[in-house]
């Protein structure tokens, strides 16, 4: 048996039942919620409600299609449903066994149903796959530069321009001289994520020094019940976090469409140290929602990186799921215990709290813009190859443009241009197969 | 009437569509605007993000409740004129929407609360 199948089978039940025993949830919405179901405001069946409203959108509009587009599956495609599972099953040990089967069955059907779409493209005649692998090329090519993005929304488009000189010279530099050889081994920095880290160091010091006008203290210890509960659930979210490690290192769940395609080029280092640069950025809104409801998350980014990280170190297949399983595990236990501490910390520098939600915001707007320009120079390769010239690109662009004018968008925007290149890709191969190639 | 303006995304935009309206409005990270709005510095909180539910309203649910907040759109859902009216009527005192429907829900809102 693929050993792969194990881990996606436990990632479903471990994450299902954890929001079944109300441990811990994924959707940074729906985490507020539980401090009015614990108060007793709020009855079982409405929070089961309230679960499946703020999850399923998400789930269907952004994390299955990003997941289709990018070839393996982020874990909103898991994370998301286990919410939806486990608060819609009963708090029972009946409904804790029927939240692990359902968990279960649901990860197994995406993780076997992604394989069944990729072999399904990867066997049309028409060869798609080599204009579909260049769909993420320019969120590969600009991801390093988020944080200058993130500067200028904080601190203004001067310090902005600053960051970004900083992280365009230290590319070019790491680039020419970050290539070692080492007892005979040649061993070369990834200069996408060193500039990355650099940006990164110049938008926190910006932070640090940043004197705060308006910010408002909150006494966090009000919280102090919550931050015990997290700590006293901690073996469990730390089993969790295990095995979601594992998962990572193994490749059958991944952040997003960046960490994803960093995946499939097999530059897992990079991956990593963009999800961490990003687990950065969630630490605020991830960590704020749990001290003021007291219900950890089940997608801690710091573990998947961990397991990032462990998958970049090359070892066999035993070994990764050893480590992975035991980083994981500490990594989640620490988040844990720290929890309530790095709340208090985030008081005293407000500046940094807020460099969160830039940081969060600069990652999806260059995301935007650098995938609509892969799927714009994809889309115009598709048809290209049977004759029909830029016609994809006119396609992709245009539909982008007319689902802005949509009130009532059934899938994000993000997702319109890569949603709209998979449809091309098999509609190439019918107007092939009808013989209208020209 | 105050409004202040949390959420993650398209803050300055929401502001500027609130302004039109001629009510007075701020920016604030989003935990710093509920907590003004818990202190009565301010009357109702705006927010937008992806899902005009997640990280628009995840603060002012914490804060505030989850009885005074509301998604008024999100991916796939607008409200009609009538269910925010009722939302209103029903003591909503934070909204939610993705950013792209602002245009549309901030004047509708607006009218709301004005009555």
């Amino acid at each position: 048996m693929d050993i792969r199948l194990l881990f996606v089978v436990l990632i479903g039940v471990t994450s299902s039942v954890l929001v079944n025993r109300d441990v811990a949830v994924f959707n940074d919405g729906f985490r507020p919620v539980y401090a009015e179901y614990f108060d007793g405001g709020m009855d079982r069946r409405s929070l089961g409600a309230t679960g499946f409203a703020v999850s399923i959108g998400l789930l269907l509009g952004y994390g299955l299609t990003t997941s289709i587009a990018v070839g393996i599956l982020i874990f909103h495609s898991y994370l998301l449903a286990s919410d939806i599972i486990g608060s819609w099953c009963a708090k029972s040990s009946k409904g804790m066994i029927l939240s692990g089967i359902l968990g279960a069955v649901w990860a197994l059907a995406v993780y076997l149903g992604l394989n069944q779409i990729n072999a399904f493209f990867s066997a049309l005649p028409v060869d798609v796959m080599t204009p579909l692998g260049t769909l993420a090329d320019y969120v590969i090519a600009t991801f390093p530069f988020f944080p200058a993005v993130a500067t200028a929304y904080q601190f203004g488009a001067k310090k902005g321009f600053i960051t970004g000189l900083c992280i365009a010279v230290s590319y070019m530099l790491i680039s020419k001289f970050g290539i070692f050889t080492i007892a005979g081994t040649k061993i070369s920095l990834s200069a996408a994520g060193m500039a990355m880290l650099i940006g990164m160091a110049v938008l926190i010091t910006f932070a640090m020094k940043a004197k705060s006008e308006q910010a408002v203290h909150m006494d966090t210890s009000i919280f102090d019940e919550n931050t015990k509960r997290i700590r006293k659930n901690m073996l469990y979210i730390a089993l969790n976090g295990g095995v979601l490690c594992v998962g990572t290192a193994l490749l059958v769940v991944t952040v997003g469409m960046t960490s994803g395609t960093l995946t499939h080029q097999n530059d897992l280092f990079g991956a990593a140290l963009f999800t961490l640069a990003g687990a950065l950025g969630y630490v605020p809104l991830v960590y704020t929602t749990a001290i003021t409801s007291g219900v950890f998350t089940t997608g801690s980014r710091f573990v998947l990186a961990a397991g990032m990280f462990v998958a970049s170190a090359n070892m066999p297949v035993i070994s990764t799921i050893f480590v992975a399983f035991v980083v994981g595990a500490l990594v989640e236990a620490f988040e844990a215990s720290v929890i309530g501490m790095v709340g208090n910390k985030m008081n005293s520098y407000p500046e940094l709290r807020v460099m969160g939600n830039h940081i969060r915001k600069a990652m999806s707007e260059l995301l935007d813009v650098s995938l609509l320009v892969g799927t714009v120079v994809c889309g115009g390769a598709l048809t290209g190859a049977i004759g029909y010239g830029g016609l994809g690109s006119l396609i992709v662009i245009g539909l982008w443009m007319l689902n802005k004018q949509v009130k009532k968008k059934f899938i994000m925007q993000m997702v319109v241009a890569p949603v709209t290149v998979l449809i091309l890709a098999v509609l190439v191969n019918i107007i092939s197969y009808m013989g209208l190639a020209i | 009437m105050k409004i202040v303006i949390g959420g993650h995304l398209n803050q300055e935009e929401n502001m500027e569509l609130v302004k039109k309206e001629g009510i007075e409005v701020d920016i604030m990270d989003d935990m710093s605007a509920a907590m003004a709005v818990k202190s009565g510095q301010y009357d109702f909180y705006f927010g937008s993000c992806q899902t005009g539910a997640g990280g628009a309203l995840a603060m002012p649910i914490a804060l505030l409740g989850n009885k005074k907040c509301i998604s008024v759109a999100g991916p796939g859902f607008i409200l009609s004129d009538d269910k925010i009216a009722e939302a209103v009527e029903g003591g909503k005192i934070a909204f939610g929407f993705v950013p792209e429907a602002a245009q549309s829900v901030i004047p509708k809102i607006i009218r709301c609360l004005n009555r």
